[in-house]
Order: C-alpha cells, then structure tokens, then sequence
C-alpha cells in the first residue's frame, strides 16, 4: 500500500473542498428570497451583457445540493432561453461541486444527449455571493404523477407502461454519455485519467477519503474497511470515458404524454472515469426497487441483466464482473460518505438552504450499511 | 420532569401540524416540502424519545464486545500501537456516562486498527479483525435500519422488529 499516492486528486476538486472549509466560518446560511434573486440576476445579467430581465421568478421543490429558481426572461433573449433555471450552490451541501464544471460539460453533452442549454455561468459567485449557473428551462416530470416516492427521487415506481416506454432511451442516453470525445470538448476543469492505469478508481478513492477526513464527525467503522478493501483492489481503467456520476431515477425527465426523455439533470458530479461506474450507481439498490419475484429493477424499471445486455450491445464493451463489483463498493463509499459526513455536518452548522433534508436523509446510511455489508462479505467469500 | 420531553414535542408536533403548517403559503414549494420533513423528523423523535440510553447503550454493548474479543495482535509497529491504543480506548470508555460519545470514540479507534492492520497487519490477523468489524457491522447496520425504519428508505421494513423488541432483547 506504500506505492499508492493518497493525494491524487483531481485538483479543482480539492480546491473545492478548501474553499468549502473557508466558508463554514461564515456560519449558517439563510435561503435567498425571490426579490433577492431577481436583484442578483439583474447585477449577473448586466455584468454578463445579457439583454433581457428576470420576471415571476419562483423557487423550485427538490434539489438535495442546490437552491435552485425558475424565471421568465423579458427582453431580448433566444427562445429557449424564454424560461430559464438557476442553479446556485448553498454554503455547505452534501456533496460540493463545481459550477463551472457543470456547465462545461452540459455544453460539452449538449446534442448529443437531451440536456438543458446554458445561458450563463457565474464560477466565482461575483454577482449573488454564491457560484451559479443558469440554464434554459426544460419542461418533464421526474416519476409519474401515480409513482409515489420519497425525497431526491427515492422509492418512486415506474409502472409497466412507462418502463416499456423509458428503458431503451434511458440506456442509450447512458451510453451516448460515456460515447462524448472528452478531447476538445471544452472541459477544461476536468482531469484525464491516464488509460491503462488505475489513476480513474484511485482518484476517487482518494476524494471520497479527503472528504472523509475533512468532514468527519461520527465514527463508522464499516467504512474503514470498506477504504482498504477499495485501496487494495483498485482496477485498471482501459478506457477512461466522460461519466455523468449520478445517473439515476430521478435525475431525468420525461414527457407523461409521449413518454419521451426530455432532459438529463443534474451533472455536477460528472468526471473522466471507468464506465463501470456509472453501472455500479445506476445498480445501487436505493435508486430502485424489488419486483413480485424479488427482482432488483435498476430505476424501478428493468433487470441488471438487461442493462448489462444492451450497454454492451450498444457500445461494444464487455462489462467486467469484478470492476463492476468494485465499483458497487465505491458506489457504498461515496454515498455513506455523503449522508454521514457532509450532510450532518452542513445540517449542524445550519449552512445548507434545506437543513431538515439533510438531517432526514442521513438517516438514509442504515440501509446503505446494509448494501455494503452485502458487498464486502462477497469480496470476502 | 415535567412535563417530560416526549409530551412537550407532542404539543410541538400538534400545533406545527394543525396550527402553523396549514398557514405556510401552498406555492412554497420549498417550504411546503420542509414542513413534510419537520413532522416525519419530529414523530421519529418521539418515537425514539423513550429509548436514547438503550439504543446507545446497545450499540455500545456490542462493540465493545467486539473490540474485547479480537484476537491477540500480530503484525508490525503500526498494528502494535494501533492495538494497544485500541485496548486504552476501551478501557477508558467503559465507565462513560455517554454511551453515544463512548461508542464514537471507540469506533474512532477501531477504525484507527483497520488502517494500521492494511498497512503492517500479519495476513491472518488482519482477515480475523476484518471479519469481526464486518460481522458487528451486520448488527449494527440492522439496529440501524430498525431506529430508522419510519424514515421510509429501507428495503425490508416488515422484516424488522419493533424498537421495543429491539431493545428489551
């Protein structure tokens, strides 16, 4: 374990983290009114020579990470940016991304895979305090209206209609995902894993630890061994590929009549890694549910088999089982390291714009123990 | 005490459900969602309310157990001190009247072993203190799952006991 360098992390990555830890010391953090948004947006708009203005701006439910707004746009402003969506980072949140990164690679995906257009991006936080992104406003639900469900898109059911409808799109979207060329695609924040190698899983070993370790408060013991067993299993990455990261039931929309995905949401946590990440989170029994037969359904709405099958089918790679297994382990380890550190934290110190969210959700770690547990003793067997 | 905490949240939970929420403006959309998670936190909390000490009591228990039947230490320096640090701990933590604060700070230092048996643990010695973490993670993930079973997230709600009988084993 001596040769492994702990410190390999992506570097806007760990600054991030910093300048989280800059800002705790300011204290907790209040949710922005609409009057003090359409005050910030009209500073951005003038600093950014956008011509045009906000009106009937509304905060929207949802969004575990980020405060977010929809607004209408009066003045002169190209159609799809008629209605936009603000995105803006809370102080502390469960997990801290970048917005800068996130709007190079919408912009990076963009045609390719259905996503929101950017209009503006403001990394720094110049204009509202906070770092923001606004994008053009994409109509959908996230479940159906009868698909029940808890907070982030938790618990939801599809139903048969709309899984027949939505699982060959949401397959493809996946894999027109990991099919972008990262070369010249403008993200310019992201770090490339060398192929070959195993920098892909170390580096994220090694950020989830960071995290860890800047943000712990409760012991877990569980997840310990779960950080070695991860450190002394690291797979090699062939082909590093753009990931979106949190590719999940919840985090797309669709249309309820033409049953058509209108929109993948919710990048921040994209990065330059093995495709077998994105599997193994998509597979995480919390983002989908047991059928009649015991069955896991990856989004409530089809088998792993399936998924495995037409990925392949569709992209020409093998999925390997043991880097899938690997990367279900990581899948544990970042999502414990979610709810029981940053979260508890950010909703201690009261610096999150939805403080009950996050203490509720952390109640989430009993059940992902209990994957873990699961996976470890496989590895173990 | 009295009026004893669970009936003091009681009246909270009340008066934010019949009195306060039903006046939170309906296009809130934010707020409408935070009053939803202020009553499914506060009837959690007075479900636990009776059984904070037993609950970290229990888990306490358990560990400390565990940490007291872990084998004999084999390995290099950084296992030994690790260990040895390990058995401090524990003897320490055994007569705290926080059993929540004596459960973390002895997890702290069971998970100080963990890293220190990857690094210079004698093969066999490791895979015998890994097995029991892993086998007292399985307890306690499922002792979890059952205090947290009214959060709505888990797999398996009707497989788990009750907290009475949780508790009262």
């Amino acid at each position: 374990m001596s040769t492994i360098d702990r410190a390999a992390i992506e570097p806007r990555l760990l600054e991030l983290l910093y300048d989280k830890h800059e800002r705790r010391k300011l204290g907790p953090y209040i949710p922005r009114t609409a009057q003090e948004i359409g005050e910030g947006l009209e500073r951005l708009f003038a600093q950014q020579g956008i011509a045009a203005r906000p009106a009937n701006i509304h905060r929207m439910g949802g969004g575990a990470s980020k405060e977010q707004f929809v607004f209408d746009m009066v003045g002169d402003i190209a159609p799809e940016f008629s209605r936009c969506v603000l995105r803006m980072d809370p102080r502390e949140g469960i997990i801290e991304t970048c917005r800068r990164r996130e709007a190079q690679v919408l912009r990076a995906v963009y045609g390719k895979v259905p996503v929101p257009p950017v209009l503006c991006v403001d990394g720094d936080g110049v204009a509202m305090g906070q770092p923001l992104m606004i994008t053009g406003f994409v109509g959908g639900v996230t479940k159906p209206s009868s698909g029940g469900g808890g907070p982030s898109g938790l618990k939801v059911r599809m139903g048969e209609r709309v899984s027949a409808a939505l699982t060959q799109q949401f397959i493809e979207v996946f894999a027109n995902v990991h099919a972008v060329a990262i070369a010249g695609a403008g993200l310019d924040d992201y770090a490339v894993p060398r192929p070959g190698t195993t920098d892909a899983a170390l580096w994220q070993v090694n950020y989830w630890t960071k995290v860890r370790e800047m943000d712990g408060l409760d012991s877990l013991p569980l997840l310990t061994l779960a950080e070695t067993w991860l450190y002394d299993n690291l797979p090699v990455c062939d082909e590093p590929v753009l990931l979106h990261g949190d590719h999940r039931l919840g985090n797309f929309l669709f249309d309820e009549e033409s049953l058509r995905i209108t929109a993948v949401l919710d990048w921040e946590l994209a990065h330059i890694g093995d495709f077998h990440e994105d599997l193994a989170y998509d597979f995480e029994p919390l983002f989908g549910s047991v059928d009649e037969n015991g069955t896991f359904l990856v989004g409530s709405m089809f088998t792993t088999d399936h998924m495995i099958a037409a990925y392949e089918a569709l992209t020409g790679r093998k999925v390997d089982a043991r880097t899938l297994h690997w990367y279900k382990v990581l899948t544990s380890y970042k999502l414990i390291t979610m709810n029981h550190t940053s979260s508890i934290i950010a909703a201690r110190d009261g610096t999150n714009h939805q403080n009950a969210l996050l203490a509720f959700l952390a109640a989430v770690t009993a059940e992902l123990s209990s994957t873990m547990c699961d996976l470890l003793a496989e590895s173990a067997a | 005490m009295t009026p004893n905490p669970t009936i003091r949240l009681q009246s909270l939970l009340q008066t934010l459900e019949h009195v306060i929420f039903p006046a939170v403006d309906s296009q809130n959309s934010l707020a409408q969602e935070q009053c939803g998670l202020v009553l499914g936190q506060l009837r959690m909390m007075i479900q636990h309310m009776p059984w904070f000490g037993a609950y970290h009591a229990l888990c306490y228990d358990d560990l400390a157990r565990t940490v007291a039947g872990l084998p004999a230490h084999g390995g290099g320096d950084v296992s030994g001190k690790a260990c040895a640090a390990l058995a401090q701990v524990l003897a320490r933590t055994a007569g705290m009247e926080d059993r929540n604060a004596a459960y973390h700070d002895l997890g702290h230092a069971l998970e100080t072993l963990l890293r220190a048996v990857a690094e210079d643990g004698e093969r066999s010695y490791r895979r015998a203190v890994e097995a029991q973490v892993l086998d007292f993670s399985r307890r306690q993930s499922l002792r979890a799952r059952t205090w947290f079973k009214d959060a709505g997230f888990d797999h398996a709600p009707e497989d788990l006991p009750s907290l009475e009988q949780m508790l009262k084993k």
